[in-house]
């Protein structure tokens, strides 16, 4: 507890590192292609620099403030930041284009802050907890994770053919690259720029960004996706948060989903904000469920959630065993590397000030958010009233650079275009882009997980029904995919009695 | 066939080419056994699933019952050629910039996009002609360029530091 408390006063001495850091973070949150992980790279011989609880504040704050950022563009023009804000994107945009959008930021912002407060919260008092239940999850473990967001294709789809069908059609793209247990190159086409696998930005980028362009030029050009007399107003966005705040379940339970992904090394925030949706579809009611991919608002808080929560799950593994769980924990690894602090479980005694400073941030950081949120939100909505004719050529050089940023390769700009006509032909015939999104995501780490969940058993499947782990994640899976219909059929039966 | 009854069929005959070609590498390539079913399976599964989708498509198709998916053009067919014409160019200056993007550089190449796609899509004020393409190329040099250091095409141009 001593230690708590002198992390608290370390934390007011580096204090200006949090809005510093939120505020860069959304910002390069906000601009497609840019990811937190990349501008901490960049920023790496700063960080050093600095004494280690700054640059490890600053870090995390940044790596917060891109999870909100990346809503922003997801939801005004359709084009997330990255993975994990597809979900946003697909729920969120429809929402804009219903007029609702101010409320739909609004909801993302406190849906990120409850989320990331949970998870400060969950990390200073469970910390020891979750890191035990860390090294439980295996490959096998985490294959059947995977495959709860990979379920989503079939409900969001409605279990339909044309979702089954891109769903998969995802997954097979997903297999190009290199095999992940011999290392053989397959569906590469010959080019060497697909040996690393099909990017997933560019991907992401096209099919929902670009498409939407080529879907905007069949309509009229001279409109704004907002009516141009429009009030953008605080109150709006307020009404949003007022919203999150009434569906207190959905908050917990994607905030409880986000911090025990994030703990696991390896899952990150997209799989968290999958696993979250698919979880607020299963517990959905039949009503509830008609509005998911039209823009529905649990779907929109539990995958903003579970992502804001998914920040202070990777730091539990990060302090407690010196096991970075994203890109970003492992830059602030180098970081407590290269101030020779006690990398593991021995941080906590001996520099237990700076690792409780690190998840006291978590608090500041996710209240700034509210405030920072609101502001870059109000100011971002203004984009929407902004003429289609004037946002489409802009909207394209900005998908261009966007899928140019992770790699650097002209070659991912080309891919974009055609995904772009792919998401394009989606959105046309009533496919869903979503699903092959998710497809595309997941695949590969779920073809991964699922080798080496068989290596582990010597060539047999046998583990994936015996590990107990393993036997209550499928439980869990089992319930949340029947435990509506169940439900609604013994309320029938009892109603006939 | 006409374009009508093509058109919503087109994705399930490319996924189909897709899952063939991918079959045949796995089988006809130096794969390991043990890598060989996943594609497989999955190649098998597309194919299915996108004959039946095709079948039930092409039958919606002749039956006319065929529903615009909600993002669909709804206005097209209002449209003027000289309107189709400059959104069909638009999208060709996209593609050149991005063939010629590396020897153009992103100062002419961006700007270039801008410009001639804001006056084929009907932009004929020529404040935002001037200052759209002129403030997102500043965005771009100092943001990403300077600031983020992201290694842009470049041709030297850019007369400031």
């Amino acid at each position: 507890m001593i230690a708590a408390y002198d992390g608290l006063l370390l934390l007011f001495s580096s204090f200006w590192a949090v809005p510093l850091g939120l505020f860069v973070g959304i910002f390069i949150g906000a601009i497609p292609g840019l990811s937190s992980s990349g501008m901490l790279a960049v920023l790496l011989p700063v960080l050093v620099s600095f004494p280690p609880e700054v640059g490890l504040v600053f870090a995390i704050s940044l790596y917060a403030g891109g999870e909100v950022g990346n809503a922003f563009p997801a939801i005004i023009l359709n084009i997330p930041g990255d993975a994990a804000g597809v979900i946003t994107a697909s729920e969120g945009h429809p929402m804009m284009r219903n007029g609702t959008g101010a409320q739909a930021l609004g909801m993302a912002v406190m849906g990120s802050m409850l989320g990331a407060m949970f998870a400060g919260a969950m990390s200073i008092l469970f910390a020891p907890i979750l890191s035990s239940i860390a090294l439980k999850f295996s490959a096998v473990e985490l294959c059947i994770i995977i495959l709860f967001g990979l379920v989503a294709i079939a409900q969001i789809s409605g279990g339909l053919l044309k979702g089954l069908l891109v769903g998969f059609l995802g997954l097979l793209i997903a297999t190009t690259g290199s095999d992940p247990m011999w290392g053989t190159f397959r569906g590469t086409f010959g080019s060497v720029y697909l040996y690393d696998g099909v990017p997933i930005v560019p991907a992401l980028i096209g099919l929902l960004g670009f498409s939407e362009v080529l879907i905007l030029l069949h309509g009229r050009l001279d409109q704004a996706k907002i009516q141009t007399g429009a009030k953008i107003r605080i109150r709006d966005i307020m009404s949003g948060f007022v919203t999150v705040i009434k569906m207190p379940f959905v908050v917990l339970r994607s905030a409880l989903t986000g911090v025990l992904i994030g703990v696991i090394p390896g899952a990150g925030a997209s799989i968290a904000s999958f696993l979250s949706y698919q979880q607020a579809f299963s517990l959905a009611t039949p009503e509830q469920k008609k509005e998911f991919g039209k823009g529905s608002a649990r779907g929109l808080v539990a995958g903003d959630c579970a992502n804001n929560a998914c920040v202070g799950g990777t730091l539990v593994p990060l302090l407690t065993l010196g096991i970075p769980g994203s890109a970003t924990g492992a830059i602030m690894l180098v970081i407590m590397g290269y101030h020779n602090l006690q990398v593991g479980p021995r941080l906590f005694s001996a520099h237990g000030d700076v690792a409780y400073a690190v998840l006291w941030s978590q608090f500041f950081a996710a209240s700034l958010m509210c405030v920072m949120g609101t502001a870059l939100a109000w100011a971002a909505y203004r984009f929407a009233s902004i003429q289609i004719k004037v946002l489409i050529p802009v909207i394209t050089v900005f998908c261009m650079l966007g899928a140019f940023a992770p790699n650097q390769y002209m070659f991912d700009v080309g891919l974009m275009l055609v995904f772009g006509v792919i998401g394009y032909l989606c959105k046309r015939h009533g496919y869903s882009v979503v699903a092959l999104l998710l497809g595309i995501i997941l695949g590969s780490m779920f073809e991964a997980h699922l080798n080496r969940g068989i290596r582990m058993g010597f060539g047999s499947p046998e583990l994936f029904f015996t590990r107990p782990m393993a036997l209550m994640l499928w439980a869990l899976l089992f319930l949340t995919l029947f435990s509506g219909p169940i439900a609604r059929y013994f309320k029938k039966s009892i109603k006939r009695q | 066939m006409n374009m009508k009854l093509l058109s919503p069929v087109l994705l399930p005959i490319c996924a189909t080419a897709y899952a063939l070609y991918r079959i045949r590498e796995q089988f006809t390539g130096a794969f390991k056994a043990s890598t060989i079913w996943y594609v497989a399976t999955m190649g098998a599964i597309i194919i299915l699933l996108a004959v039946v989708t095709a079948i039930a498509e092409l039958r919606k198709t002749r039956s006319g019952a065929v529903i615009a998916a909600e993002e669909g053009p709804t206005e097209d067919a209002m449209l003027s050629p000289l309107e189709k014409g400059g959104r069909a160019l638009f999208l060709a200056c996209a593609v050149i910039t991005a063939l010629l993007f590396q020897y153009i550089g992103y100062i002419i190449g961006f700007s270039s996009l801008l410009l001639i796609g804001l006056l084929v899509l009907g932009v004929r004020n020529w404040k935002t002609l001037l200052f759209v393409p002129l403030s997102v190329v500043v965005v771009v040099h100092y943001l990403f360029v300077k600031w983020l250091s992201l290694p842009l095409p470049a041709v030297a141009i850019w007369p400031f530091p």
